[in-house]
């Protein structure tokens, strides 16, 4: 079963960390990813870049608009996932607690990917 | 068979004999595994341009053994242990030494299966194992039916191997006592790896659907080595009949079609002929465990032609003896349908509440989804509705959500209108069934059919389960014999048989108590006449603009008027006659006399939400051609006979059943509604005025759905 986990943020909250603890903010994400990769469970997964970068379009009179932003200074944002195939959602949970993230104030959204194969009702 | 596709196969089949082979003579399962896997690229490679060796067994043995050597080389080379190396030389030459021909290999099959499930693997882990080292799949293959990047599948391979390695597990049968345990293990293991590739939607996921063929072929061969082993008889025979329907289970869109609803003629004849064959064998000579019966409830399946010729209560007692031999959630709710089918809907549900509490189930989207589905059967509506979309939320396969969204959405009136057909003495009855509830019968008037309730049924069919139908001799109700003189009687008998045959039916639990009936015109003589008659069938009669001729001041005038209407017909025809009896009626001259909805009227009510401007949907234009046919038969057959009916009002006022009359705001004066008013003295009830005219329910059909409702009360 595959699940996505979101992680979710402070933009800026890396800026504001000493040296020692981003050090060991990107260590314990670099070790996590090393064990996905070894157990066979990572499937993939994307840090996104500074919401400053985000174009948001959306319908206005029926057509496509485009705005920049949404600029959100303290809000938490989408700041990256990691897809994992794993055997129980329990497993999932426990790899989303492991996140970093989570003890800088940011949290982790455990997400079921929905699969294309089904059982006749 | 191709020659490529036969070289494959002849690949894979060899595949776990070489190395069976490999690891008896060097150890190391590991190592032998990939060096396996190695030689059979090459042979893929080589074998196309080449040709087949003369001993394609041989020739595998010789390059796995070449390259495990190489790799144990370079190895003990690093670490300075060369002497080592000697024993590990293979025999020379392609010849398979003495003792190594099939059944030698057979046997290793066997023996590797039994250490890719081993119990110390996570059963993915077991799946992808399996299918490289018995199934002689590459990776890139696994990763790519499973989803996932081959890097993936690679590292979930090795980690596995590794573990088998940390658990000092040898080349060898499992002792006796673990080996049941064991083989459980396998069929679980070949069993979910027949499920990813059955699940798979059909198109872009053809790769995936491949591993249903894998796991057969799997099954096959574990069957080959333990004929005498009825679950793994009964689990080949299990993927037998399920993917017989494999073909009939998605619509062109990838949508899922329910069991109920394929297209029987899809499936695959042969090997539903084959499973049935193993699985009846089986059960004569091995006690039935789950696999066995869960291919025998596919067996009693496939065998019906029709989903109404299912043997329900044999399916019923396969569940109940499955869930004694392995008592499991899942099969609860299984039976539960099975319950349904042979007991009623509300037993099915009862029986699904015990799930509530099961942690293994309590949210699970396949109990809400059988609860919606119970719940539709049983008429509840809103409930079933609440439940699809409950189910629709919590599954996390996409066309599953597909599937339950389109349910609950579904749950409207017309689209889910039903037709069925029904014996009775001297006719087959077509009738109609929207929605579910407390059953509300419908009968037409005068050359009407069911079609010209279209509009007043989709109305009531979120609340109630409303039937209508054609009476014999109209439309699509057609008599045995040639056309006769009908009776108000025969067709009160009618609509109590179509009663009693819903009754009848589990399905419909509502239908088991008395009925709510409308009937406008003579289909309002015809309700009347079911009160008198069958009280105990119905709960309200609501009759609208009964032409109860006899019972008006000048009823020598009109049995005069029905004699006349009787000769012309005769001599003249219908169209003569018709317009005699119109003239006579001061209603219309056209074709719909008596029942006055004139085909205008009919038109805008039953295309429901188009106004008066809106073209008549294709079934309204079939309804007028049918209608047309339905005129000479109603002024020939039906007027004469139902204008003469004496209604025993002695009878109505001893009913049981509430009596309601209703006359239309733009109709008075009308003989019908002249007579309605005479009917409501002398029964002693009051007359409703409801909008419209004497076809009001056609052409007000909104305002006749209300007050109905009102009438009948919310269920």
């Amino acid at each position: 079963m595959k699940y996505m986990l979101l992680i979710f943020n402070r933009p800026g909250f890396v800026e504001e960390l000493s040296q020692a603890e981003r050090d060991e903010l990107f260590g314990e994400v670099q070790t996590i990813m090393k064990e996905l990769t070894e157990s066979g469970e990572l499937v993939g997964g994307e840090a996104l870049a500074d919401p400053t970068r985000t174009r948001t379009v959306r319908a206005r009179d029926g057509l496509p608009a485009v705005t920049d932003g949404p600029f959100l200074e303290a809000k938490e944002h989408l700041a990256g996932y990691v897809t994992v195939d794993c055997e129980t959602p329990e497993r999932a949970v426990e790899i989303a607690s492991r996140w970093p993230d989570v003890r800088f104030g940011g949290y982790m959204e455990v997400r079921a990917v929905l699969g294309d194969g089904g059982t006749e009702m | 068979m191709t020659d490529a596709a036969a070289a494959e196969d002849l690949l894979r089949s060899l595949a776990p004999q070489v190395l069976g082979t490999l690891v008896r003579r060097h150890g190391s399962f590991d190592a032998c595994e990939d060096a396996v896997q190695e030689a059979l690229l090459a042979a893929a490679l080589q074998w196309p341009g080449d040709g087949v060796p003369a001993n394609p067994r041989g020739w595998l043995l010789t390059v796995a053994t070449r390259r495990l050597t190489d790799q144990w080389r370079s190895e003990s080379a690093r670490r300075d242990r060369e002497a080592a190396v000697a024993a590990w030389e293979p025999p020379a030459g392609p010849v398979p030494a003495p003792g190594e021909d099939d059944p030698a290999g057979r046997d290793d099959t066997l023996t590797l299966l039994f250490l890719c499930c081993h119990p110390a693997l996570t059963p993915s882990s077991q799946v992808a194992l399996t299918l490289r080292a018995v199934g002689g799949l590459g990776t890139a293959q696994i990763a790519r039916a499973f989803l996932v990047p081959e890097a993936t599948m690679a590292q979930r391979i090795s980690r596995a191997k590794q573990r088998i390695k940390a658990t000092g597990a040898r080349f060898g049968m499992p002792p006796p006592r673990e080996r049941a345990e064991r083989l459980r293990a396998v069929l679980h293991v070949l069993y979910l790896i027949f499920n990813e590739g059955y699940t798979a939607s059909s198109g872009p996921d053809l790769q995936r659907a491949d591993l249903t063929a894998e796991a057969i072929r799997l099954a096959r061969a574990l069957h080959a080595l333990l004929p005498g082993d009825g679950e793994v008889t009964g689990l080949l025979a299990l993927m037998l009949l399920t993917d017989a329907r494999r073909a009939a289970r998605t619509d062109g869109g990838g949508l899922l079609i329910p069991l109920t609803e394929q297209d029987r003629s899809r499936w695959n004849a042969a090997e539903i002929e084959e499973g049935t064959a193993l699985i009846t064998d089986a059960l004569t000579w091995s006690p039935p465990g789950p696999y066995q019966l869960q291919a025998a409830i596919a067996a009693v399946h496939a065998e019906a032609a029709r989903p109404e010729d299912t043997d329900w209560p044999q399916i019923l007692s396969l569940y109940k003896l499955l869930s004694h031999v392995a008592p499991n959630p899942m099969v609860t709710l299984n039976q539960a349908v099975a319950v349904a089918m042979v007991h009623g809907p509300h037993a099915g549900l009862d029986l699904l509440r015990t799930l509530d509490d099961d942690e293994r189930t309590a949210g699970h989207h396949r109990l809400a989804a059988v609860r919606a589905h119970l719940l539709e059967t049983a008429g509840d509506l809103p409930a079933a509705r609440a439940a699809y979309r409950t189910a629709a939320r919590s599954t996390t396969s996409l066309p599953e959500k597909r599937y339950l969204e389109t349910r609950a959405a579904g749950l409207n009136g017309e689209k889910t209108m039903r037709s069925y057909t029904l014996d009775v003495p001297g006719a087959t009855l077509h009738y109609e069934i929207r929605g579910g509830g407390p059953t509300v019968l419908l009968i037409c008037g005068g050359v009407y059919d069911a079609e010209a309730y279209s509009a007043l049924a989709s109305l009531l069919a979120d609340r109630y389960m409303v039937v209508s139908y054609d009476r014999r001799g109209n439309s699509r109700s057609p008599l045995e014999g040639p056309p006769e003189p009908q009776s108000i009687a025969e067709h009160a008998e009618d609509a109590s048989r179509l009663l009693s045959a819903l009754a009848a039916d589990p399905a419909f639990v509502y239908a088991q108590e008395p009925a709510y009936v409308f009937g406008n015109s003579s289909g309002a003589v015809i309700a009347l006449e079911l009160a008198a008659r069958h009280p105990e069938q119905v709960r309200t009669v609501v009759a609208h603009e009964p032409p109860l001729l006899p019972l008006l001041p000048d009823a020598d005038h009109w049995r005069a008027v029905l004699a006349d209407v009787e000769e012309t017909f005769a001599k003249e025809g219908p169209g003569a006659a018709m317009a005699k009896f119109g003239v006579e009626m001061g209603m219309q001259d056209d074709g719909g006399a008596q029942d006055g909805a004139t085909e205008g009227e009919a038109a805008e009510g039953g295309a429901d939400q188009g106004g008066p401007a809106e073209a008549p949907s294709p079934e309204i234009l079939e309804m007028f051609a049918r209608i047309e046919r339905n005129t000479g038969f109603f002024i020939g057959y039906e007027v004469p006979s139902f204008g003469r009916h004496e209604l025993d009002l002695d009878a109505l006022r001893g009913s049981s059943a509430e009596i309601v009359l209703v006359a239309g705001e733009d109709s008075e004066g009308q003989p019908p509604q002249r007579a309605t008013l005479i009917a409501a003295d002398r029964l002693g009830v009051t007359v409703q005025r409801w909008p419209g005219g004497h076809g009001g329910f056609g052409t007000d059909a909104k305002s006749f759905a209300d007050r109905l409702g009102e009438l009948f009360g919310e269920p």
